[in-house]
């Protein structure tokens, strides 16, 4: 069915762009053409649109459950992902009907729900949700540090010296990005040796937990 | 439909709003999603003005037919919808990183066509 519809999409636009060529869908006998025409592009475009957003879940769900890198922050990343799309979805078909049932005026509703879908959906509100995330998590790793755990002292200060940066692990979700981020200062990958980035990491991955 | 026309109204203001909010959060930096949205609130504010301008006679009717049909449903409506569109795809490409070209090509003429 899904696909029926799929293949509906991709039939509609060639047939409403090539048709005009041939038939005067201006002649008043062919308005249940145009009708019919409406019908196909309104039903087809609701099923590309969740067509889409299943392929974007399908995706998701793999990247979660079959991934080796996959954590909890990264996992909650992916949900926001998820949780986008969707309302994206919702926002367009809503649009969608707008458009469909109000002649004229409904393209209008239908542009500006893309617009709302766009800025806001699109908008990076869950930063405020991440940044309270990551203030606990230090917190707990704070603790974990001073009642002295498998972390050495030299470890811990070059974790205080190299502060994670929060804004881009609220952007870069996930616990291979945080990991890439502190790499990326050599003065912190010179000072630690092999052992203790073993306990940075191990670290690490407790604060993903 | 007079209860519509106040739709269109609304619609260039809370274009307007997202515009200025638009500009606020990103400045001047180049992001893929800003110049999507800056293109549908442009447009959508230019639906909205041009369905005002067709339907409250203030045209004739072959002009307003052309510039409804021709300026706002070929570019103003036909832009919103490719950037519209183009959200989608390129969130759909993120988050399959091994998508093979060719088919990222497909992909891309399907959903902007």
């Amino acid at each position: 069915m899904l696909l029926r519809f799929g293949l509906m999409f991709a039939t509609w636009w060639p047939l409403d762009t090539i048709v005009p060529w041939f038939v005067n869908l201006n002649d008043p006998s062919r308005t249940n053409d145009l009708k019919a025409m409406t019908i196909v592009w309104y039903y087809s475009y609701m099923v590309y649109d969740c067509l889409f957003t299943i392929l974007l879940l399908y995706s998701l769900f793999n990247l979660q459950y079959r991934s080796t890198l996959s954590s909890s922050s990264q996992g909650h990343g992916l949900y926001i992902i998820a949780f986008k799309a969707i309302c994206h979805n919702i926002f367009s078909l809503g649009g969608l009907y707008a458009g469909y049932n109000y002649t004229y005026f409904g393209y209008t509703l239908q542009n500006l729900s893309t617009v709302f879908s766009l800025h806001l959906i699109n908008w990076k509100f869950e930063k405020y949700f991440t940044a309270k995330h990551w203030s606990s998590t230090s917190t707990k790793m704070n603790m974990y540090r001073s009642s002295g755990g498998p972390a050495t002292s030299t470890t811990t200060i070059k974790i205080k010296v190299k502060p994670l940066p929060v804004d881009r692990a609220r952007e870069n979700n996930n616990s291979s990005s945080v990991i890439r981020e502190m790499n990326e200062h050599s003065r912190a990958e010179q000072q630690l040796n092999s052992s203790n980035k073993e306990a940075a990491l191990n670290a690490l991955s407790k604060m993903e937990d | 439909m007079p209860g519509m026309y106040g739709w269109q109204y609304a619609a260039m203001i809370i274009s307007a709003v997202v515009l200025i909010h638009s500009f606020l959060i990103n400045g001047t930096k180049y992001r893929t999603v800003r110049v999507l949205t800056d293109i549908a609130a442009i447009t959508t504010i230019g639906q909205a003005l041009i369905t005002v301008l067709s339907l409250e006679n203030l045209l004739n009717e072959r002009e307003s037919s052309y510039l409804f049909n021709v300026v706002g449903q070929g570019v103003f409506a036909l832009l919103n919808q490719f950037s519209d569109n183009y959200a989608v795809y390129v969130r759909y490409i993120l988050i399959n990183t091994k998508f093979p070209r060719v088919l990222r090509i497909f992909t891309c003429c399907y959903v902007l066509g």
